[in-house]
């Protein structure tokens, strides 16, 4: 069986990274949705458990997906010079 | 990151053109306004706005004509992320997005009532499916430079059947949802231009085809470039007006949260109104009327037609006026032909009139979270258990499918590189985040404007855009006085979802470009998605299934030729189904997440972590994940358990709604796959 596609930065880093993301990801929508009952309460004029399914959980997300873009690319870029130096050395 | 000198030429041309466009489109626009002062017919507006798209649509078809399939399937793979974004945003928001989200979110508030799960599930479950994209899948994909998600079945598990059934899944979610798209090209063309349906569609259609035929995802990308800048112009703009109007602020997300809080309170006083009591009881009275109707509907019929016919009678001979003689015979008319319609339509009826009998016209309050009460009667606490259940469940699948859909992941394959993939991602979920985090404002503030300046006002003396949109078609606005006092109440007056957005201009009073602005955007949004759709149902039926099953050394040349014709017949083909109007089509899109959700994700993100997991594996779990999906839909589908003479609505597990089935079928297919490759493993290193 061919296996080229299981990809090489399952790194622990990058896995790390990953696995942070998306329990945050997890938290600000599965969990603030199961406890808004709870969450029923006024900040500034907003009901919170209203405002972050509305709001802030859309803006979590791209957060989350632009420290993944981010970070990746750094993470690769770092990991392209570790291969020059023992390349070199 | 330092690009080539002749690739930030290529993107500093695009942003010249960008620009081009907008300013050439704003300019458009103020033409259209300066046009209806000085007293161009409203008559002519909205076709203008029409045709004029889809010819522009065309030509950018026209102009990035090619027969190279580098170019046709992957548009090349140079596309820069934000253009990518961009057009990934108009791929993924369809014409329910575009038209129906706001109105959902009026109607069902924060979580929706206890039967229909919705209202901010959709926002959460449709932005959130980008994180899994984004971290999970586009990159990965991209990785392998493939043509199409079948592919990746094909490269990575190898054998026959994981390409097989991933092309079928791809084709039977993409279709159902194709031809949605195309109901909904027919339903706003007709609706805002006065165009027969059917010519509403072929119209829409001759731009989908023109673009994708002759260009691919070359000319698409960049059509769905010039459709995200449309649609997000017609929306933003009325919500802008609204908010400026209502709040003084035109940047609605920011400012909408002290309305919630009035919303509040004038639930409070319309629930404790005695004027919306009467309306209630008037309603309850109706739906007692229609259950003692349907327990002998043969009976009532023949009992209702005599009194009918009996009615007509004594006018005529009593020489009576006219226009009574005329609305009698229509009442006559208007009774259903049989008994199965008569009784289909009493049930509806019934249904309809128990949900009115209810506080605020069967709407939950706005900003409550779930229906029922978790510190009530057990009843209460049960209603507060299955509401939240199904809200998370419907998010989940949401989320999951997203994740799944193919026309979205290909849109990743056209990037340069892996890292401009990720953030290619980023910017798709940033561009339809501008839409997204507008919807529920738009949701509030028609709210708001309803009850505090509709509401109570005299019949006499109604909105005209009322009278106007329930003229056109009485599923979208009815409006009757129930208690016949005279004024409006709340549980009077019932929207359609649809209407929310349709009517926000004239609700705040714009100008009639305004509408013929939005009528643009609901177009681009269900034409940019059927784009996208038809091409990966081509090339799935091609690349994948034609290639690999009939005809196996196909040169590239042919493959593109055969694409595209493909792209042509299933086009007719789901216009063809769309002109039959099912009336079952809209709930099935919804659906087709759970099917993308259980059929494709969970053998694609184990294929690309687990090295262990093996073909066989993925193509049980793959099998069993659809299987369990399509049963418990089935099963649950009114249609079928009438066919087996079972009693409605009693399969349900955990009292999940049937939409939501990917709950289910999405673990079914982890575990298999899991297990399975465990064991086959096991097996081969035992041996």
């Amino acid at each position: 069986m061919s296996e080229p596609a299981t990809n090489d930065n399952n790194e622990p880093r990058a896995l790390a990274l990953k696995a942070v993301l998306l329990s945050v990801m997890v938290l600000v929508s599965f969990g603030v949705c199961f406890f808004a009952r709870e969450l029923n309460f006024a900040v500034f004029g907003w009901p919170v458990h209203f405002w972050i399914a509305a709001q802030g959980a859309v803006l979590a997300f791209i957060a989350i997906v632009v420290v993944y873009a981010v970070v990746m690319t750094r993470l690769e870029i770092q990991a392209e010079r570790d291969e020059d130096e023992v390349g070199h050395g | 990151m330092a690009d080539l000198p002749a690739y930030a030429a290529y993107k500093r041309r695009l942003h010249r053109i960008l620009a081009f466009y907008i300013f050439a489109l704003i300019c458009f626009l103020l033409l259209m306004a300066w046009a209806e002062q000085s007293g161009l017919s409203r008559r002519w507006l909205g076709p203008i706005f029409l045709f004029s798209t889809v010819m522009m649509y065309g030509g950018i078809g026209i102009y990035g004509r090619t027969a190279d399939p580098e170019e046709y399937y992957v548009a090349g793979r140079r596309i820069p992320p934000v253009y990518n974004g961009m057009a990934a945003a108009a791929d993924w928001m369809s014409a329910a997005s575009f038209i129906s989200l706001a109105g959902g979110l009026y109607l069902q508030g924060f979580g929706g009532t206890e039967t229909q799960a919705g209202g901010l599930a959709y926002v959460l479950g449709w932005t959130g499916g980008f994180c899994l994209v984004a971290l999970l899948i586009a990159p990965h994909l991209r990785k392998l430079n493939l043509y199409t998600v079948p592919d990746y079945f094909r490269v990575r598990f190898g054998g026959r059947w994981p390409r097989r059934i991933a092309a079928f899944s791809a084709v039977l979610c993409s279709f159902t949802y194709v031809v949605a798209q195309i109901y909904g090209i027919g339903l706003v063309a007709s609706r805002l231009t006065g165009v027969q349906f059917e010519i509403g569609i072929m119209l829409g259609l001759g731009g989908v085809v023109l673009c994708s035929f002759l260009g691919g995802m070359r000319a698409i990308t960049w059509t769905q470039v010039a459709q995200y800048i449309i649609l997000l112009l017609a929306f933003l703009i009325p919500v802008s007006w609204l908010a400026y109007k209502q709040l003084g602020n035109p940047l609605a997300p920011l400012v909408y949260g002290t309305q919630i809080e009035k919303i509040a309170n004038l639930e409070r006083a319309l629930i404790d109104s005695p004027a919306e009591k009467q309306v209630q009881a008037e309603f309850q009275r109706r739906a007692r009327e229609y259950a003692v109707w349907l327990q002998d509907v043969e009976g009532t019929l023949k009992r209702e037609r005599a009194a009918k016919q009996e009615r007509v009678r004594t006018l005529k001979s009593q020489n009576a006026d006219m226009e009574q003689v005329i609305a009698a015979t229509r009442e006559l008319a208007a009774l259903p032909k049989d008994v199965p319609t008569a009784r289909e339509r009493w049930t509806r009826a019934m249904q309809e009139s128990e949900e009115r009998s209810r506080p605020l016209g069967g709407l939950p309050p706005h900003s409550q979270a779930f229906a029922g009460d978790p510190d009530g009667t057990p009843a209460e606490r049960q209603a507060f258990q299955t509401s939240r259940a199904n809200f998370l469940a419907l998010m989940f699948c949401l989320m999951v499918g997203t994740a799944g859909l193919p026309h979205l992941l290909t849109r990743y394959y056209t990037t340069p590189s892996v890292a401009t993939a990720r953030a290619s991602v980023a910017w798709s979920l940033f561009f339809i985040a501008l839409l997204y985090l507008s919807a529920p404002a738009l949701a509030v503030l028609v709210k708001y404007e309803v009850m505090q300046n509709v509401v109570g006002s005299n019949f006499d003396a109604l909105p005209p855009w009322i009278a106007q949109w329930s003229r056109l078609d009485g599923s979208l606005i009815s409006v009757s006085d129930v208690n016949g006092d005279g004024i409006l109440q709340f549980g009077e007056l019932r929207l359609g979802a649809d209407v929310i957005m349709l009517a926000t201009p004239e609700l705040g009073g714009m100008p009639y470009v305004v509408s013929g602005l939005v009528a643009a955007g609901g177009l681009a949004a269900a034409l940019s998605t059927a784009d996208g759709l038809l091409l990966t149902i081509s090339n799935s039926l091609v690349r994948d299934t034609y290639c690999h099953e009939v005809k196996h050394n196909v040169r590239p040349e042919q493959r593109v030729i055969l694409s595209k014709f493909a792209l042509l017949s299933v086009a007719t083909v789901a216009a063809f189904v769309a002109a039959l109007r099912p009336a079952e089509i809209l709930p099935l899109v919804a659906s087709s997440f759970s099917l993308a959700a259980s059929a494709l994700v969970p053998a694609m993100i184990m294929g690309i972590f687990w090295s262990r997991t093996t073909g066989a594996a993925a193509v049980a779990g793959m099998l069993l994940g659809l299987g369990v999906t399509v049963t418990y839909m089935l099963i649950n589908a009114p249609a079928v358990r009438a066919l087996f003479g079972l009693e409605a609505g009693q399969g349900l597990w955990f009292g999940i709604q049937p939409l939501s089935a990917g709950v289910f079928g999405v673990p079914v297919g982890v575990a298999v796959i899991a297990i399975l490759s465990l064991f086959q493993r096991r097996n081969t290193t035992g041996a």
